[in-house]
């Protein structure tokens, strides 16, 4: 007999596809999020995209207002700095560093956390909870404050500031991994798991990993945050990336100087700042609702 | 002629996690033996904390046994030794909400024992499956299904849909029936006595209530406190008056009853 499907199909959506179905309804998280990756894809095309060279000096545009006043120039979209750079450009490769550097760091540093944490959330064996239990104890310093030791140590420069902010990062991930992964061993679905015979990789991959997906992209997002701020305000401080590689943090700190002459030139770097978290903690936020919604429901 | 199981001195004792390690261990079950045989229905009761749920886990693989040895068809049986375990015994666990992966779906829950104790194809597992769904009063169309979008009843289903998809000689219900309402409860339990009859499957029941013990017993053994106090078959057991607390144990309901019945003749009366 053909299997004729006579009657309305209903989906049935995984718990998954269900935080996301209560994520995008709403439009201060969607808005977030569009806004999230609208950055993240101008900052991959910035090198594309930007009119002029970031270092080019134009002696006769020294430090001129954004195009929408009045002493504007069009052909500076967002005006000039004090040396006559245009702030478009150095904004836009800025973002390479200040949102495409943490991204990276974040990923590096959440693949190894991550692998740690899961080894000895499963392996209780004195390996890998010694490991863990080592990292914990960093944990006790704020990670801006080890990302500054190690700094101090290595000394200031691009190579150096990324692996200090990747390696402060790290502990936080094993820390969340390996509580959520610890947590959910325990239950029963898993015991059930277990007498059928599972192999471990099958557990963790298959088993355990769905089901602690959303604490691990909430950590995620957590991270990133924290990580653009990081490397914001080392560069800030003139710890992190060196003047004349333009990064929002180090741009702040040179427009502290011409604060009353060019404002744009401190306001812009720190708008944009302020967008990127901001989006980046209300997706965040949003998800850990949903994900209440869900378990509530 | 060798038993389908054999339990010898099984015992369990377990170190408390604050304890140190001069502390006397403290006993969940005491040395303990019996016997089960093909097709039989082993009721094991006891009130709470007497070591009948640890009993069962160390059965069913989840826990092991501290002393004493489990021979399945005069075989020893190792506790770790997965595919000799879930091929040949299973268990269905107290709540069939949290032994239900949420994230996965029903059918790929119900393949994953075949996944990785046969050598079945994708589409044989997949019938396989949807025999079984049927067997339990399922559907196939369930395969679809998440956990949180089955009643409870049909959670319990598909647990002891995934204890019999191996088709194994024992499965161990440890407590199964107690968070259902009691016309779900009879029909699960009539749903059991079909599969026995069907695959000649034996149950241990872990349960609480006399009534069910009564009705579908072949054998029951009490214990009090880890040890055991009573086996053998229910006619025998149910007409021992020699322990008080066996008594107790088993006819404690026709009591409430037979108050209940006399306190509302006694409000007629009035």
């Amino acid at each position: 007999m053909p299997h004729v499907n006579l009657y309305h199909h209903d989906e049935t959506p995984s718990p998954l596809k269900l935080v996301w179905k209560s994520f995008r309804s709403r439009f201060l998280s969607m808005a977030a999020l569009y806004v999230l990756l609208a950055m993240i894809l101008v900052v991959l095309l910035s090198p594309l995209l930007t009119p002029f060279n970031t270092s080019t000096q134009f002696s006769d545009a020294i430090a001129l207002p954004p195009s929408w006043v009045e002493s504007g120039n069009m052909n500076y979209l967002f005006g000039t700095d004090d040396l006559g750079r245009d702030m478009l450009s150095r904004l836009l490769i800025g973002g390479l560093y200040s949102l495409g550097l943490p991204i990276l760091m974040v990923a590096v540093s959440s693949i190894i956390g991550m692998s740690i944490g899961a080894l000895a959330g499963i392996d209780r064996t004195i390996k890998y909870q010694s490991l863990s239990r080592l990292f914990d104890t960093l944990l006790s310093i704020p990670s801006f404050l080890m990302a500054l030791i190690i700094i101090a140590i290595l000394g200031t420069g691009f190579n150096n500031v990324a692996f200090a902010i990747t390696l402060s990062l790290i502990p936080q991930f094993i820390f969340v991994t390996r509580n959520a992964v610890h947590e959910e061993w325990h239950k029963d679905y898993v015991t059930a798991s277990r007498l059928n015979g599972c192999s471990k990789a099958y557990l963790l991959y298959r088993v355990i990993l769905p089901n602690v997906t959303p604490t691990l992209v909430m950590q995620l997002t957590v991270s990133l945050s924290v990580a653009i701020m990081d490397i914001a305000a080392l560069s800030f401080l003139g710890l992190g990336i060196q003047a004349p590689t333009p990064e929002w943090g180090s741009m702040l700190a040179r427009s502290l100087d011409e604060v009353y002459l060019s404002p744009w030139s401190m306001v812009l770097p720190g708008i944009t700042l302020f967008i990127t978290i901001m989006s980046i903690n209300i997706v965040g936020d949003s998800l850990r609702r949903a994900l209440k919604e869900r378990v509530n429901s | 002629m060798s038993h389908l199981l054999e339990v010898r001195n099984l015992g369990k004792t377990y170190r408390s996690r604050k304890g140190w390690p001069w502390t006397p261990k403290s006993v969940a079950i005491e040395p303990l033996s019996f016997t089960l045989e093909a097709g039989e229905i082993l009721a094991v009761m006891g009130e709470t904390g007497s070591g009948k749920s640890t009993l069962a886990q160390i059965i069913g693989g989840v826990d092991t046994a501290t002393s004493g040895e489990i021979l399945l068809n005069g075989q020893k049986l190792h506790s770790n030794n997965y595919p000799q375990l879930c091929n040949n015994i299973r268990m269905i666990f107290q709540d069939s909400e949290n032994s239900l992966n949420a994230h996965l779906n029903i059918g790929k829950q119900l393949e994953e024992p075949l996944l990785f104790n046969t050598q079945l194809t994708a589409a044989e597992r997949q019938e396989r499956v949807n025999l079984t769904l049927q067997r339990v009063g399922m559907l196939r169309e369930h395969w679809e299904f998440y956990p949180h979008m089955l009643s409870s009843g049909q959670k319990q289903r598909v647990c002891i849909a995934r204890a019999i998809i191996l088709e194994p000689q024992i499965v161990v219900a440890d407590e199964a029936l107690v968070a259902l309402d009691p016309s779900i409860r009879a029909q699960i339990i009539n749903l059991m006595l079909d599969l026995q009859k069907d695959m000649g499957i034996s149950y241990i029941l872990v349960t609480h209530s006399p009534q069910i013990v009564k009705h579908i017993a072949d054998k029951i053994l009490i214990l009090y406190r880890g040890k055991m106090i009573a086996f053998d078959k229910t006619d025998i057991v149910l007409e021992d008056t020699q322990q008080t607390y066996v008594q107790q144990l088993l006819h404690e309901h026709l009591k409430q009853n037979i108050q209940y019945n006399s306190d509302r003749s006694a409000k007629i009366a009035d």
